[in-house]
């Protein structure tokens, strides 16, 4: 990693920060560069995502605020739910993947300021006097970059102690090193987004296989990590029901049922503003013209087509695992 | 149909120029306000020195390529640098002023350069800083290339021509000249990577055409942008169309539209396909 990274870009304030130093010291030989604030490189306009990825650099900021936001209400799993990122961006390349039409840069920005997040997580815990849900990897992988962001060896133990709280790792990562040499905590749970290989040869471009993705579930499982498993998004493709009922078959044959808390899917969809960013960039992309506008500003597959994935899915995870709950991502 | 593209040398100063003129076979277009040598795909304009001169000089040939689609643009220069030995190669990493917001060229050029700070300052500098280059038009260049082009467009380099062993009060007349000399070849292989950089970039977003037999068939505006857009997901769809005989209904232009979304719809992945 550090060899792929030329520029880092450092906001003065937090030059002294120890988390700064630390994260420096990894890249020795890449050029350091101070800006005033990341706005200045990641949110100016006229700038391109897709030339960006090819060289991304790093961006080492403090987020001032907005740390921890609530999830949409139709999201929520049965109690209050929050999400959070302690960086910008992925070291994936998802041609589905929003993040393409949501930012103007593809640098990768990571917040130093761990402890400012650990302040509001507990606030809100407290606030709420029960079981609260957060979760990190909406805005970038939680654990493909674990070795410059020790996210998990930062984080963690808050959640030790905050026993009524739970944190979902949301990954595509097999970087798991950090978790298994960690003592298991109950309410975490590592949730690993999983597609057929078909999909993720063509789509999820620098990402682990399904067999390194699974072989990661199940050294945390046999550690005693619970499991999320999250095919979101299901992407519609020629033999659709073929290859993913191989997967699924390759998946729950591979890993132990008991170890998994819940089964997320979703279909392909973005925002209207999302596809036309990704379509300047990827204007060759198959995907993107496979869905249509739907209403309320959203892009996805056609009704019909959406519902009868969807219900497939659910039927066909249903013989796999009778008892494990399936949430629905819309 | 490929985007058309220009790449833009932004130099200073005459002696900076010769060199690059001479090693890229560019030929003088005649009766030009700034001095200006040309090839197909390149333009080099002789700015003159400082941050007006900079900016003028790109509005200008931003001008004479009006007729491209893209523009890539390579500030070229000499610079000085307080222990930096004279003749090396930067490619600053940040341009600064101090009465301009800083600019961040996009990493894009292959190679291990220098990549220091560069200070863009409005007179000649005698006391180096410490750890920034200083020059005085990279600034004004970057600010005002960059509202004709994609910031990930607009590139720096310079070559170091002065510090504190040998000054900037002491270069004699050549010195500029002969420094970029040193580093002609690398300055060529700069210029050809952001060539072919511009060259990808223009391949990358292709037009469509209007197919042949469509030509005669009258579409208000809304329903050319409509066609447009329904033509290019049948041709990622459909690969194997050929959009000049689609066989489709080309009574009026709503048929045309109705029959070719048919044909998507028919070429969208479906459930139940096996």
């Amino acid at each position: 990693m550090s060899t792929m990274i030329k520029h880092i870009y450092v906001e003065e304030t937090i030059r002294d920060h120890p988390r700064t130093h630390s994260i420096l010291k990894k890249f020795p030989a890449t050029r350091v560069i101070e800006c005033k604030h990341y706005g200045q490189i990641f949110n100016r306009h006229n700038q391109s995502f897709r030339i960006q990825k090819q060289q991304p650099s790093l961006i080492l900021a403090e987020k001032k605020n907005k740390r921890i936001l609530p999830v949409p209400p139709s999201l929520e799993v049965n109690q209050p739910s929050y999400y959070f990122s302690h960086m910008l961006n992925c070291v994936y390349d998802c041609r589905y993947c929003f993040l393409q039409g949501m930012f103007r840069s593809a640098h990768y920005v990571i917040f130093v300021n761990y402890e400012d997040f650990y302040d509001d997580i507990i606030k809100i815990s407290d606030k709420n006097k029960r079981k609260t849900f957060f979760f990190s990897g909406y805005d970038c992988d939680s654990l493909a970059l674990e070795p410059i962001t020790e996210f998990t060896n930062n984080f963690l133990p808050l959640f030790k102690k905050l026993k009524q709280s739970t944190l979902e790792l949301r990954t595509k990562s097999t970087q798991i090193r950090s978790l298994l040499e960690t003592e298991v905590l109950t309410n975490i749970i590592c949730s690993f987004s999983l597609n057929p290989n078909e999909i993720i040869s063509q789509f999820e471009h620098k990402t682990p296989n399904l067999e390194s993705r699974i072989r990661s579930i199940q050294k945390l499982s046999d550690a005693g990590w619970t499991i999320g498993l999250r095919f979101d998004p299901v992407v519609l493709t020629a033999n659709f029901k073929k290859i993913y009922s191989r997967a699924f078959e390759q998946i729950f044959s591979s890993v132990q049922i008991d170890r998994i808390e819940s089964i997320t899917i979703g279909t392909f969809r973005v925002s209207a503003d999302q596809i036309k960013k990704m379509l300047k960039d990827y204007p060759n992309e198959w995907l993107y013209y496979t869905v249509t506008p739907k209403l309320g500003n959203r892009i996805g597959y056609a009704h019909q087509t959406d519902k009868a994935i969807i219900n497939w899915c659910k039927e066909q995870l249903s013989l796999h695992s009778e008892s494990i709950p399936i949430y629905v991502q819309e | 149909m490929a985007n058309t593209f220009g790449v833009i040398l932004i130099l200073a100063l005459w002696e900076e120029a010769k060199p690059l003129i001479e090693a890229l076979g560019l030929v003088k277009r005649p009766n030009t306000r700034l001095d200006t040598y040309e090839n197909p795909t390149t333009i080099l304009v002789v700015s003159g020195v400082g941050f007006t001169a900079a900016c003028t000089a790109v509005g200008y040939a931003a001008n004479l390529f009006s007729d491209r689609n893209l523009l890539f643009w390579l500030n070229i220069g000499t610079a000085g640098h307080k222990f930096l030995s004279v003749g090396t190669l930067v490619i600053p990493a940040k341009i600064d002023a101090i009465d301009h917001p800083p600019f961040f060229p996009t990493s894009v050029f292959r190679g291990d350069h220098e990549t220091p700070e560069l200070m863009s300052v409005t007179k000649v500098c005698k006391h180096y800083p410490e750890t920034f280059c200083v020059d005085m038009e990279a600034i004004g260049f970057c600010l005002a290339s960059s509202r004709f082009s994609l910031k990930d467009y607009v590139h720096v380099v310079k070559v170091i021509s002065d510090n504190q062993d040998n000054p900037v009060g002491v270069l004699k007349k050549g010195s500029l000249g002969y420094v970029i000399g040193l580093k002609l070849e690398a300055l060529k292989d700069i210029i050809e990577q952001l060539t072919n950089f511009a060259k990808q970039e223009s391949e990358h977003q292709v037009k469509l055409s209007l197919p042949n037999d469509l030509r005669n068939i009258h579409f208000s505006e809304t329903q050319k942008v409509n066609l447009y857009r329904l033509l290019s997901q049948l041709s990622i769809l459909a690969p194997k169309e050929n959009l000049e005989y689609l066989n489709i209904d080309k009574t009026n232009s709503s048929s045309v539209l109705k029959s070719i979304s048919s044909l998507i719809e028919r070429n969208l992945p479906n459930v139940d396909d096996d």
